[in-house]
């Protein structure tokens, strides 16, 4: 083949411009550790990472959900713990309440007992976040509203205001869990369909009993009758009342512990799909800084080999 | 005498010849020139008695060494080269656009994204619904999902608008491409007539040709063209078969045409007709403008346009934590990508986000999670697809005009860089070659020279012998 004097010109700019291509390219590669940055770098890898990272995406949603409704059912388990503890308090004056105590002592249960009511609609009014815990889906209204005598000022009667719904949430894909508790319902926390299990009136009715057993105008049959009703029906009902707060600590216990799986396995889930995208996305060091060598040797042979063809010609040889 | 006479041709042949290599020489780094060689013949025999005696030698002619069929592929293969060129250079600025990339090296405190995309946009935007699904009455988490919602909707403005942009701009370079044509057009028949002028008088035109050549190179990088010499050697050009040049007269020309949105297209001044070009830069633009980035803005744009329907549809179900129900107060406004955007009155007071079910329940989430489960909902107008789905179905496809015209046009331009191989190969000039040519003619013309001072002598001995 003729070879002309152009010919090296332009043989060894397009190699040039075409190995300078390359080693940017490559050198891109090296320096930010990514295969791909771009959809035309490789148009199927970038599908696979935009729907990979979308479900990493959902997944790490899922697993803020998770953390939240633990975080709020943790608050509702302390808050049933302390009406638990209220309720043993009340079961043990029940019991310890006979007609061996004089008046000075069924007064002071009496008085106690209130503050056991006190402390119980506060605990059922609770508030999470801004949220009241015992609502139902009503969570910014008041659980109870309490009626109030008129003299002592002490609770005669709550009403109940939200509703025993409950809203699902979201914690893995087809997979939900009931968020909201309510004070009264068919799972109530204070009051069941059950009959008895009203703990609120089981309280006011042992204080009204008790004062009832201590008070000073009452006849003897009159008395005698209120430590009976205490004995007869009240430890029952305040012992279904503390079986239905058990009952309530071992399901949201279970579903702590449902809802610590589903984090654990979400976690993992999560875990997977980062090599998953780090295969498409991400560079092999070693051979790319191997081919980024080659393609170096090449651009400073072609460099040097040039520069040398192109200042020689015939005329160097003439006199 | 005539042996003089010979050798006094003899040497003005030769210097020729030097004048041929030196303008070789002066032309070697000029890319259309192509290198010139002088025919030389014997001169005529003249009949003796001793038999026919030669005469010496004389300049036939002037040539070009120049190979028509390698011009002619050269003037096809740059036309595909350039469509290619435009193709790939607009598409990738539309890739640039739409602003989709991969950055795994966040140093971000969420750790989940480190660019923002429409596909980070979307996902983001669903989660903070579900987010505010576990925490319906959260101010905080109903401004999150505004926030969000901004962010897309800006996002798909954003796109929408580039794209839009680049149409535009696409379109305006077209406009001046197709004046381009015309004066190239123009430019062509003054060449041709340039030629036919010279040649008729003083023989082959060569650097004129030259001129042509590149020319006509040039215009097809614009546009596909034809050509042919009819038989006395005048020339004719067709753009895309529709005759301009005829035999070296311009008889026709270009115009622009519009159509009903305002594209430029090109057109035939006679007919009226808008070409259907095959390739060419124009045509690289005009598919790139009408089909690459108009089908990716408009395939986004129904992203958007979905998007709003469906979130739409469903917060309109829904009861604010008011209690109250605006069965027309979509969470988006707007109907598509370039117009979407958040409603105002949702921005101001976000307890208006209507997200659940039942007016007097404000911790119900019943519509916040069905929006939320729209991200994994296949949409029946995005081809039975989910909104991510779709997305990244339509940016890998984008992705594959584009890295297949990256590859077309590296393969287009390992084509054209082998047949300029070939051509320069053949007509270009080398410095080397030229030198050992003008060292030839130098010897010639020293024996030339020898041969007329021997001759003086031998006459000098001749007259001296009368003395």
């Amino acid at each position: 083949m003729r070879v002309t004097t152009n010919s090296f010109n332009n043989d060894l700019r397009h190699n040039i411009t075409r190995l300078a291509e390359r080693q940017l390219r490559l050198q891109q590669q090296v320096s930010t550790g990514q295969r791909i940055t771009t959809a035309s770098d490789d148009p199927k890898a970038m599908r696979r990472v935009l729907d990979l990272r979308n479900q990493q995406g959902q997944l790490r949603q899922y697993q803020d959900n998770i953390t939240t409704v633990r975080e709020n059912t943790n608050v509702v388990y302390s808050t049933v713990q302390g009406l638990k503890k209220l309720s043993d308090r009340a079961s043990e004056i029940a019991v310890i309440a006979d007609d061996t105590k004089g008046p000075s002592a069924l007064n002071a249960y009496a008085k106690e007992v209130d503050q056991l009511i006190e402390e119980t609609v506060r605990l059922a009014n609770s508030k999470h976040r801004e949220v009241y815990i015992f609502s139902g889906t009503e969570g910014s209204t008041q659980a109870y509203t309490a009626t109030r005598d008129g003299t002592t000022n002490q609770i005669t009667n709550v009403t109940f205001e939200g509703n025993d719904s409950s809203a699902k949430i979201d914690i893995a894909p087809h997979s939900t869990v009931e968020a909201h508790y309510a004070a009264e319902g068919t799972n109530g926390i204070l009051k069941t369909s059950t009959s008895g299990t009203d703990f609120v009136t089981s309280l006011i009715s042992l204080r009204d009993q008790l004062t009832t057993a201590a008070s000073n105008t009452a006849t003897a049959s009159e008395k005698s009758t209120a430590l009976s009703t205490i004995k007869g029906t009240l430890v029952g009902n305040l012992d279904k009342s503390e079986l239905n707060f058990i009952d309530h600590f071992s399901s949201i216990g279970a579903k702590l512990s449902r809802l610590e799986t589903s984090e654990t396995i979400t976690t993992q889930q999560i875990a997977a799909v980062e090599p998953l995208i780090s295969n498409e996305v991400d560079v092999d060091l070693a051979d790319t800084l191997v081919r980024l060598n080659e393609v170096q040797n090449a651009y400073t042979a072609a460099l040097q080999s040039g520069s040398m063809l192109l200042r020689t010609s015939l005329l160097d040889y003439l006199r | 005498m005539g042996t003089m006479e010979m050798a006094r041709n003899a040497m003005r042949t030769a210097r020729a010849g030097a004048e041929v290599s030196g303008n070789n020489l002066a032309n070697a780094s000029n890319p259309i020139y192509a290198r010139q060689r002088i025919k030389i013949n014997s001169a005529i025999t003249i009949p003796t008695e001793k038999g026919p005696q030669g005469s010496g030698a004389e300049v036939a002619r002037m040539e070009q060494v120049r190979d028509k069929v390698l011009d002619k592929s050269l003037i096809s293969e740059k036309s595909v080269t350039q469509y290619f060129q435009a193709k790939q250079l607009y598409l990738r600025r539309a890739e640039a656009s739409l602003g989709q990339t991969v950055d795994s090296q966040t140093i971000d405190a969420g750790g989940a994204y480190g660019t923002y995309g429409l596909a980070e946009g979307m996902t983001e935007l669903f989660n903070s619904f579900q987010s505010l699904s576990v925490s319906p009455t959260s101010t905080a988490e109903r401004q999150t999902v505004i926030f969000n919602a901004q962010k897309v909707a800006d996002k798909f403005n954003t796109v929408d608008r580039r794209l839009s942009d680049l149409r535009t701009a696409i379109n305006d370079e077209v406009q001046d491409v197709i004046k381009d044509v015309n004066s190239k057009l123009k430019e062509l028949a003054y060449t041709a007539v340039n030629i036919g002028n010279i040649e008729s008088v003083e023989g082959a035109a060569n650097e004129v040709r030259d001129s042509l050549q590149a020319s006509m190179e040039q215009l097809s990088e614009y546009v596909n063209i034809s050509t042919t010499t009819s038989e006395d050697g005048e020339l004719n050009v067709f753009v895309d078969g529709v005759q301009m040049i005829t035999e070296n007269v311009l008889t026709n020309s270009v115009k622009l045409h519009t159509d009903g949105d305002g594209m430029y297209y090109l057109a035939d001044n006679t007919s009226g007709n808008v070409f259907s070009l095959k390739s060419g830069y124009l045509k690289g633009m005009i598919d790139a403008r009408d089909v690459g980035i108009k089908d990716l803005r408009t395939n986004i744009s129904a992203i958007a346009e979905e998007l709003i329907t469906e979130v739409n549809s469903l917060h309109q179900t829904g009861y604010d934590l008011y209690g109250t129900n605006d069965n027309t107060a979509g969470l988006f406004t707007g109907t598509n990508g370039s117009n979407m955007g958040v409603n105002a009155s949702i921005i101001s007071d976000p307890r208006k986000l209507q997200g659940s079910s039942s007016a007097t329940e404000v911790s119900n989430n019943d519509v916040l999670r069905s929006i939320a489960a729209l991200s994994t909902k296949t949409i029946t107008n995005l081809s039975g697809m989910t909104f991510s789905e779709n997305y990244g179905n339509t940016v890998s496809r984008f992705g594959q005009d584009l890295a297949l015209a990256t590859s077309q046009l590296n393969d287009q331009q390992t084509v054209q860089k082998m047949l300029e191989k070939q051509r320069e190969s053949i007509m270009g000039v080398s410095v080397d070659e030229e030198v050992a040519n003008l060292v030839i003619y130098q010897r010639a013309f020293q024996a030339s020279a020898r041969l007329l001072s021997t001759m003086d002598d031998l006459m000098q001995d001749v007259l001296n012998m009368t003395r």
